[in-house]
């Protein structure tokens, strides 16, 4: 027979039936034979009931699940929306840049001057996603999943 | 396989609400539990198709998911939005009545569980307040199934030891 100790641990198993049927019944001979350990079931079993009885349901109002629902569409679109809106700017960014290198009209000191505030933001950004790609991995919840 | 997109809108605000009542003891705040549910929600919907009931239930991955997102929105503004007077676990929130119903034993439980650190909380409340099994705990844990059961233990171990020491002697 198990001591109480190695029952006890497996007293909250026991009460909520997670135990296996090897393991259950080893509990059942125990307890049949002591009141300590069934008394400690009795008043685990009385805290669950409490516990279920502590707690207000939340429930969301109705305009907030409205609001939910009827925004799932607009937020699904969204992403492809944000997608679609990078690409046309890159694309229009890039036809503007080669453009602007082949031009016969345009000076070579405008070329260079343009060439220089281009490469210049091209830089900066390199550098914002080079921090955020630095921040992204020391962040210990990185490895979180939606 | 469940079909997310095809069920009933009775049961996707059960679910709903399930998140809500989840995100609201996190967050302790009522609009950022609803946003926190309303980015849950557009996740399950956009990956529907890689929900899969042999893995788990539905309502475990869905808590899953809010839960996470929870742990998100706590570590990206602090403190929180607008900082609302708002915590489930206060007495004064509810209807007098409601109070007045409650026996002794109940706001002692009201009690330890708000003195309790927020891992045994979360785990009581989860299987005692939702009524997960270990399986779907462990789901939305994280952790082992052997683990959940410990843990578990623990925190209940904890909850009867501050209880009790508090509970009139019998007399009889």
């Amino acid at each position: 027979m198990k001591s109480c100790e190695e029952i006890n641990d497996q007293l909250s198993g026991y009460l909520d039936e997670e135990l296996t049927q090897g393991d259950s019944q080893k509990v059942d001979v125990h307890l049949r034979g002591c009141p300590a350990c069934q008394k400690i079931l009795d008043e685990m079993r009385l805290l669950r009931n409490a516990v279920a009885g502590s707690q207000k349901v939340e429930k969301l109002q109705d305009d907030q699940w409205e609001k939910i629902v009827n925004d799932l569409p607009s937020k699904a679109s969204a992403g492809t929306g944000w997608v679609l809106l990078i690409a046309g700017v890159l694309t229009l960014a890039g036809l503007g840049i080669w453009e602007f290198t082949v031009a016969d009209d345009v000076s070579t000191g405008a070329k260079l001057g343009g060439g220089a505030v281009g490469f210049g933001l091209l830089l900066l950004f390199v550098s914002v996603l080079r921090q955020r790609l630095i921040s992204w991995r020391t962040d210990k919840y990185k490895d979180i999943k939606y | 396989m469940t079909d997310i997109r095809s069920l009933p809108p009775e049961e996707l605000r059960v679910l709903g609400n399930h998140g809500y009542a989840l995100a609201t003891r996190m967050l302790r705040h009522r609009e950022d539990a609803a946003d926190a549910v309303q980015d849950a929600m557009h996740q399950i919907f956009r990956k529907s198709k890689t929900f899969d009931a042999r893995r788990g239930s539905l309502k475990a991955w869905f808590l899953t998911i809010v839960r996470n997102r929870c742990i998100d929105m706590r570590r990206r503004s602090a403190p929180l939005s607008g900082n609302e007077s708002f915590d489930p676990m206060d007495e004064k929130r509810l209807p007098a009545d409601h109070i007045n119903q409650r026996n002794e034993l109940v706001q002692q439980v009201t009690a330890a569980l708000a003195a309790m650190s927020d891992s045994n909380r979360e785990i009581i409340l989860l299987r005692d307040f939702e009524k997960l099994s270990y399986s779907e705990i462990s789901q939305v844990l994280g952790i082992a199934q052997g683990t959940v059961m410990s843990r578990l233990h623990r925190a209940r171990r904890q909850l009867r030891t501050d209880v009790m020491s508090h509970q009139k002697p019998e007399t009889s």
